[in-house]
């Protein structure tokens, strides 16, 4: 997969590979696992109730609409060109979904407690690799594109 | 002749409105610190030496109180560093 820092100020990602586009697929099915919303409003003392019926479904809205964009943007480019391209307008999206991807991965694995070992599972294997991966695509999005 | 009904006037001061909130910011393990820096900054209008400040003080001590104030003010912050995907808590002040 090739990144480059575009002129107009964006990112672009070529995957060289159906499994590199797999690879970027993943955001979405990582993320979808994870009520992220919910969480963070977890343990809420008194504004509990105003929190779940005003707070929770506009957070819900935001953070699928984070992952509807990413899908889009995935599926269009897979189909017509070949590329992505991340543009600073839709850079807090991709940031955003990735976190969300992110934060289900450390919740299921726990990376953060520590390394993978030898004998880890496949599928803690790549999960490990596409949260590293997801962490340098944000990363990059942080320091060259998001305004 | 009925005498006119007393009307009791009964001022009751209620400093619950008025107490001062805390929005309260937990450490997470995937949030980055620039990232948290920035939000602050975005959200909260600081400077960046005092959102890096105090997005040291919730990763070295787990939490941080980053703003303090009228309820109302409050929630809008608490409900913005949540949409940024900060693990944010609303709390009355001590």
């Amino acid at each position: 997969m090739k990144l480059e820092l575009t002129l107009n100020g964006g990112l672009r990602i070529e995957p060289e590979s159906d499994l590199e586009w797999d690879v970027l697929r993943c955001i979405g099915y990582d993320a979808v696992t994870h009520d992220l919303a919910r969480q963070l409003g977890d343990g809420f003392d008194e504004p509990a109730g105003d929190w779940q019926e005003f707070v929770l479904p506009e957070l819900e809205d935001t953070f699928s609409g984070q992952l509807q964009i990413v899908r889009e943007a995935i599926e269009q480019a897979a189909k017509d060109d070949g590329h992505l391209d991340l543009l600073p307008e839709v850079a807090d999206d991709w940031y955003g979904a990735l976190n969300q991807a992110r934060l289900a991965i450390e919740e299921r694995y726990h990376f953060a407690l520590g390394e993978l070992l030898p004998d880890d599972a496949p599928e803690r294997r790549s999960a490990y690799y596409r949260a590293q991966f997801y962490l340098d695509l944000q990363q990059l999005l942080l320091e060259r594109v998001m305004r | 002749m009925m005498a006119a009904p007393e009307t009791e006037t009964v001022v009751r001061e209620d400093t619950a409105l008025d107490a001062p909130w805390n929005v309260v910011v937990y450490d997470d393990p995937v949030n980055l610190m620039d990232y948290v820096t920035r939000v602050f900054q975005r959200v909260l209008g600081y400077d960046a030496a005092h959102a890096r400040h105090l997005m040291l003080e919730v990763h070295e001590q787990g939490r941080s109180i980053v703003w303090t104030g009228q309820r109302e003010k409050a929630e809008l912050y608490t409900q913005q560093l949540q949409a940024h995907q900060l693990k944010t808590r609303l709390e009355k002040a001590a």
